[in-house]
Parts: C-alpha cells; sequence; structure tokens
C-alpha cells in the first residue's frame, strides 16, 4: 500500500481545508495594502506564513514535507532581500537618497510599496522556513519515542 | 589566520572606526535639530485635537508636515517605516535571515543526530 499521510481527525482535515485558503488571501491582502492601511509587509508575511500551520493540523508532518522545499524558501529570503536593497538603490544612481521615490515623482504611487512587497515575500518565506525547522524536531522526537516504546515493548 | 587576512581585517576595521569618528565630530560640530521648546506635552495629553503643531521643530515635524512633497505616500506610518527609516527596515531584514540561518544550523545538527542513533542501532540489530 503507498504510504500517505497520517489519518488525522476529520474536523481539522476539513477546517483547514476551509481555513487554508482564507489565510493566505488575508495575508496577501494585507501585504498588497500596506501603503494604505494598518498592517504591512511584516505582519502579512506572518499571516501568510501560519497556513503551514493548518497544513500541519490537517495532513501532519507528512503534508508539510511533501508540499513545501525548504532550500527553496531559505533561498528566496535571499532573493527578497536583494530584490528591498536593488530597489533602495536605485534611488541612490538617480542621484536623490536611499529609499526614496524615484519612478512616480509627484503622484500617490510610491516605490516603496515594491519594498513593501519584497517585505513581505522576505517574512513570509523565512517564517515558513522556521515554522517548517519546528515542526520537523517535532515529528523527529515523536518518532523516537515510539521507537523506544517499540523497543521497550520487544 | 594568514597574514594577509589579518592585515585586511585590521584595514577594514581602521576604516570603520575612522568613518565612525568621523560622523560623529561632524554631528557634533552641526547645530541641534530638535531642543523641545516648543513641544507642551501636557497640552498634546490633555487636548490632541486643538493642539498647534505648526511651531514644531526637528526631524518629527518634516516628517509629518511634508511627508507628501517628499515621499508621495498617503501613509504617514508606511513613508517613515520605508522611505525616512529605510535602512532600519534593511536592518530588520538582515536580522531575520541571521536568526533563521542560526536556527537552521542548530536544529539540522539535531536531525544528524537522530539518523546516526538510527545507524548505530541498526548495526548493533
Amino acid at each position: 500500500m503507498k504510504k500517505t499521510y497520517k489519518k488525522t481527525s476529520i474536523i481539522s482535515r476539513c477546517a483547514s481545508d476551509l481555513f487554508l485558503p482564507l489565510a493566505c488571501v488575508f495575508g496577501c491582502y494585507v501585504v498588497l495594502h500596506g501603503s494604505t492601511s494598518p498592517g504591512g509587509g511584516f505582519q502579512g508575511g506572518v499571516l501568510v506564513a501560519s497556513a503551514i500551520l493548518l497544513v500541519y493540523l490537517g495532513y501532519g508532518g507528512w503534508g508539510v514535507k511533501h508540499s513545501f522545499n525548504e532550500h527553496m524558501l531559505h533561498s528566496s529570503e535571499t532573493v527578497a532581500e536583494i530584490m528591498y536593497v536593488v530597489i533602495a538603490l536605485v534611488g541612490v544612481f538617480t542621484g536623490l537618497n536611499f529609499c526614496v521615490n524615484f519612478v512616480f515623482a509627484g503622484q500617490q504611487v510610491d516605490t516603496s510599496i515594491l519594498m513593501n512587497d519584497a517585505v513581505g515575500y522576505h517574512v513570509m518565506a523565512g517564517i515558513t522556513c522556521l515554522l517548517i525547522m519546528m515542526l520537523s524536531v517535532l515529528e523527529d522526537d515523536r518518532d523516537e519515542t515510539t521507537k523506544d516504546k517499540e523497543e521497550d515493548a520487544a | 589566520m594568514s597574514g594577509t587576512k589579518k592585515v585586511v581585517l585590521a584595514l577594514t576595521l581602521v576604516v570603520l572606526l575612522g568613518c565612525g569618528v568621523w560622523a560623529g565630530w561632524r554631528m557634533a560640530g552641526s547645530p541641534p535639530t530638535y531642543n523641545g521648546e516648543d513641544v507642551d506635552l501636557v497640552e498634546l495629553y490633555e487636548n490632541p485635537s486643538s493642539y498647534d503643531n505648526s511651531s514644531a521643530d526637528g526631524a518629527a515635524a518634516i516628517m509629518v508636515n511634508e511627508n507628501l512633497e517628499k515621499t508621495a505616500a498617503d501613509n504617514v506610518v508606511f513613508s517613515v517605516v520605508f522611505n525616512f527609516r529605510g535602512y532600519d527596515t534593511m536592518g530588520e531584514s538582515f536580522i531575520l535571515i541571521a536568526a533563521i540561518a542560526g536556527s537552521l544550523v542548530i536544529l539540522r545538527k539535531s536531525a544528524h543526530h537522530g539518523k546516526k542513533e538510527e545507524h548505530s542501532h541498526e548495526e548493533n540489530v
């Protein structure tokens, strides 16, 4: 038989299926509207990253391991940081200050919106990576304890 | 550590220290941007809606009064975080990267230990 996820209770699985898209969409909304409303990149990124806990509740460590790539998340964090620094440095190369608005001068549109999105991407990838590591430690502990119990029984 | 590495490290530290000392000397010579003469905290606490902030001085008054001309952002908090204090946000994200890299190192080591124990267990069997 093919190895599938450990059977969790149907209530937590259905709840995670229901709330997972809502959590992702609400987090992206907070990131994208950071320029006009309370919130911003960091808070919205953490909201999106919390979706991994719903995956863990619904499908266990197997689901987390098979739906997220930890190395890609860690490198995309660096990519987001480079995006932030490049967008901020273009202001220096156009003869203005660091982090200054340079494209749409005099309009209600700001280049710091792009920097806000970069920070949101960065926090999203970083906190997801952190949660994956913590959940993997939890899974290891559980495996070891079950093994110990089996050894004791043997 | 080889000799050239030591020389490069010493040169870097000397340059950084020199920049810091020069910046501190320049800042000590410049006039103060904020002396708190026109700020009445009791008045601000009791009647915040009718507080007169037109005569306030310093960087805070610039941020509040000339926000639209300087940054074209309609949210003052947003413009402070990403325009006036952009360096701060950048350092914050670097701190996040460092924290996650550090916890990655620590937690991966424990995962390796678990694998080693598995191997030894198999060998014993």
